[in-house]
């Protein structure tokens, strides 16, 4: 896929997928109002906007961040992983509405430039209950709107994968910044132990899932194949790995992952041109390898994307003895033509 | 992903769930939970008593929503009489009305409105 | 299709079965989740108080120039009936740049009559205004036959209570008080709001403190840090009208550093 800005492509499922960020969002909203205004009707209308947006932009994040753990642990969840982004930059702009109205609120009209106000109205940066913790909110603020802002496949190509997930990552960072504001702010005031617990429970599901992804890919990786006497690795059977279908491997810290198509194994770099998806998680459809990420396709005898598209991967020798697969540990460059070997 | 994401997900999530707990906990530790349990306002928020030798007890259990509160007595014509005091924040107030009262009336004079009116 | 054979691509229609089940539990759940996080993060607020703030309805009010050593008017209910009424200018902004105006073409102010048309702040029996423009005081020139005098000292007290910028407190932000709310107040008192210690008596009703030096003049920047925040102080009390006037030393507040009575 070329350099130049492209719209989003539309098409159905990203629509309905949009359609259920916009119903969720708007009968969090419904309801928060509804509530607020029927159990406290003193409330001023910018402290229900400022603590209606901004729970929804925390709650949003909690689904964000469990999706791609859940991804890993289920393949059934990956369509949701698919236009995650849509869900990143929704919950930007509800950030956003939640920042710049206690902004507007608590900072403008007053003797200060706001933003100075910000980090010098309140000093007590050694205590950490006392924290200014409007502070970690505008910080986290800021790696949101660096994300959303980049958040289009043009920057992606653009930065390099490398260092656009590197840079997306900080969402970690800006996840753990936001419960800390909630927690030195609104929650030294507002002790429900029904909105502590909310976020507590968060935190627990959301670290549980990465933790438990992470140690089931750890077993992965820490595979160890047996060398024959060329340096070849002896990864598997040939009956192990289904028509359509491949198994992953780590050979010397990279994944390779070995396909079969119509009975022919083939072997390519594990990882998508794109963002990095686990192509052996995919599927050989029409002749091509699909990532289960976001369905960018790859010859599996050159590693090449079919044309019009120009993203290649490195190939892989493969040998059968015995009905063993043994794979040449040394990759070829990318988009080298191998020849698929009969099992 | 490739092997280094992998492991640097795993680390910022092993840091993740060491440090942030920790931080929490010491956020909330000194928090008073009690306080926010909804209270039930079933004390009524402005109560008016006329107890003997015509004395008159006002709680204000909850503030006036007002810029200003003159008690008035309401003459037997209805209309607003003598001035029997200001009423300011939440409290408990005791007044004499006259005999020839028949009733009270509160009354916001900075702006002109007429907060609250009763007869006996 | 085997089980564990279905695979979804976005830009394809077809999305098989055992994908479609999980969606739709994600989604009810979701959506669950929603509405239940939603419930609860609104339904447990604290209450907000029934202060407050005229906003876009302006108010004419007059009366009697006085500072205490905080501007204020103080306005004729009836017979021997007062309200004094604390003076604030416009955003996080005391009155004085509206009143220096004034004062410069008019001298002092002190004891004269002022009609000043603003917006009425007012919570629990105490009335502010906030001023928005020099042009809308007018001075009627009569001055006072019944001197307003400085208020004298009734001892020394000791009071626990949370400093509050008076103009958010007493009904333009709701909450306009406690750790939220701090840097606001703290910009507020440093644009000349005066400071405010509200203290909770033993009737369970608040108590309203003007804060002064020990000299009985405005302190603004110097109580910045003991704002927003449980604190002990000692001073000299005298009581003028609506408010009290509490003198102190700053440097011997004490943060207390537990949660507010106030909340």
């Amino acid at each position: 896929m070329g350099l130049d800005y492209k719209l989003v492509l539309w098409n159905k499922h990203k629509k309905n997928y949009d359609k259920l960020i916009a119903l969720g969002m708007v009968l969090y909203l419904i309801v928060f109002f509804v509530l607020s205004l029927v159990t406290n009707a003193e409330m001023t209308a910018e402290t229900i906007i400022i603590r209606a947006f901004g729970s929804l932009a925390i709650i949003l994040l909690h689904l964000i961040l469990v999706i791609g753990p859940l991804t890993r642990l289920n393949p059934n969840y990956l369509p949701i992983l698919y236009n995650r982004r849509h869900l990143g930059v929704s919950m930007f702009l509800a950030a956003l509405i939640h920042g710049v109205f206690s902004t507007i609120n608590f900072h403008t009209l007053g003797s200060k430039n706001p933003i100075e106000s910000i980090f010098t109205s309140n000093m007590d940066y050694g205590s950490l209950t006392n924290f200014p913790f409007q502070v970690l909110g505008f910080l986290a603020l800021l790696i949101l709107f660096v994300m959303a802002s980049t958040s289009h496949d043009f920057f992606l190509k653009n930065l390099s994968p490398k260092i656009w997930k590197r840079l997306h990552m900080l969402v970690y960072l800006a996840y753990s910044l936001i419960v800390l504001h909630v927690f030195l702010g609104a929650f030294q005031q507002e002790t429900s132990p029904f909105a502590i617990g909310v976020l507590c429970l968060g935190f627990v599901l959301i670290t549980g899932l990465h933790l438990t992804a992470a140690f089931k890919e750890g077993k992965i990786d820490s595979f160890k194949a047996s060398k024959d006497s060329d340096g070849w690795l002896e990864v598997c059977t040939t009956g192990e790995i289904e028509e359509s279908r491949a198994k992953i491997f780590t050979v010397e810290g990279e994944r390779i992952a070995v396909f079969k198509n119509e009975g022919k194994l083939s072997a390519i770099h594990n990882v998508c041109k794109h963002q990095g998806g686990p192509l052996g998680e995919g599927k050989i459809v029409d002749g091509c390898i699909t990532c289960p990420w976001h369905g960018y396709q790859y010859l599996p005898h050159n590693g090449q994307s079919p044309p019009p598209f120009t993203e290649k991967v490195k190939t892989y020798q493969l040998k059968v003895v015995n009905g063993f697969v043994y794979v040449n540990p040394n990759a070829y460059e990318e988009g080298t033509e191998v020849t698929p070997i009969s099992c | 992903m490739i092997a280094k994401q992998r492991k640097a997900h795993k680390l910022v999530w092993l840091l993740m769930a060491v440090v942030v707990p920790i931080l929490l906990f010491f956020a909330i530790k000194d928090l008073d939970f009690a306080a926010n349990i909804k209270a039930t306002e079933t004390t009524e928020q402005f109560k008016v008593e006329l107890v003997k030798d015509r004395t008159i007890l006002i709680t204000l259990s909850k503030p006036l929503p007002s810029s200003s509160s003159v008690l008035y007595e309401i003459d037997a014509a209805g209309k607003l009489g003598k001035v029997m005091g200001q009423l300011q924040g939440k409290g408990t107030y005791e007044f004499q009305v006259s005999e020839a009262a028949s009733g009270i009336a509160i009354v916001d004079k900075i702006k002109n409105e007429n907060i609250y009116t009763t007869t006996f | 299709m085997k089980k564990n054979d279905e695979f979804y691509i976005g830009y394809v229609d077809e999305v098989g079965t055992e994908t479609k089940t999980t969606l739709k539990r994600f989604v009810l759940y979701s959506l669950i989740t929603l509405v239940v996080v939603g419930f609860l993060f609104s339904f447990f607020q604290e209450t907000a108080v029934n202060s407050s703030f005229d906003f876009n309805e302006p108010t004419k009010v007059s009366g009697i120039y006085h500072e205490t050593p905080y501007p204020m008017l103080r306005v004729q209910l009836a017979d021997d009936i007062y309200k004094d009424i604390l003076l604030l200018g416009f955003g996080k902004f005391g009155p004085n740049q509206y009143l220096n105006a004034i004062k410069s073409e008019n001298g002092s102010l002190v004891n004269k009559a002022l009609t000043i048309e603003g917006q009425l702040i007012y919570y629990n029996g105490q009335t502010l205004l906030e001023i928005d423009d020099s042009q809308k005081i007018t001075l009627s020139g009569s001055v006072n036959r019944n001197e307003i005098k400085k208020p004298s000292s009734i001892g020394q007290i000791e009071l626990e209570g949370e400093i509050v910028d008076p103009k958010c407190y007493f009904g333009v932000m709701k909450p306009g008080f406690g750790k939220i709310h701090r840097s606001c107040a703290a910009l507020c008192i440093s644009g000349g709001i005066p400071p405010v210690l509200v203290a909770t008596n033993e009737q369970e009703t608040d108590d309203y403190f003007l804060l002064t030096n020990l000299k009985g003049e405005p302190i603004h920047q110097d109580i910045l840090p003991f704002i927003g925040q449980p604190a002990k102080l000692l001073g000299e009390l005298s009581e003028l009208g609506d408010w009290k006037v509490l003198k102190i030393d700053v440097d011997r507040i004490e943060k207390l550093g537990k949660a507010s009575s106030i909340y």
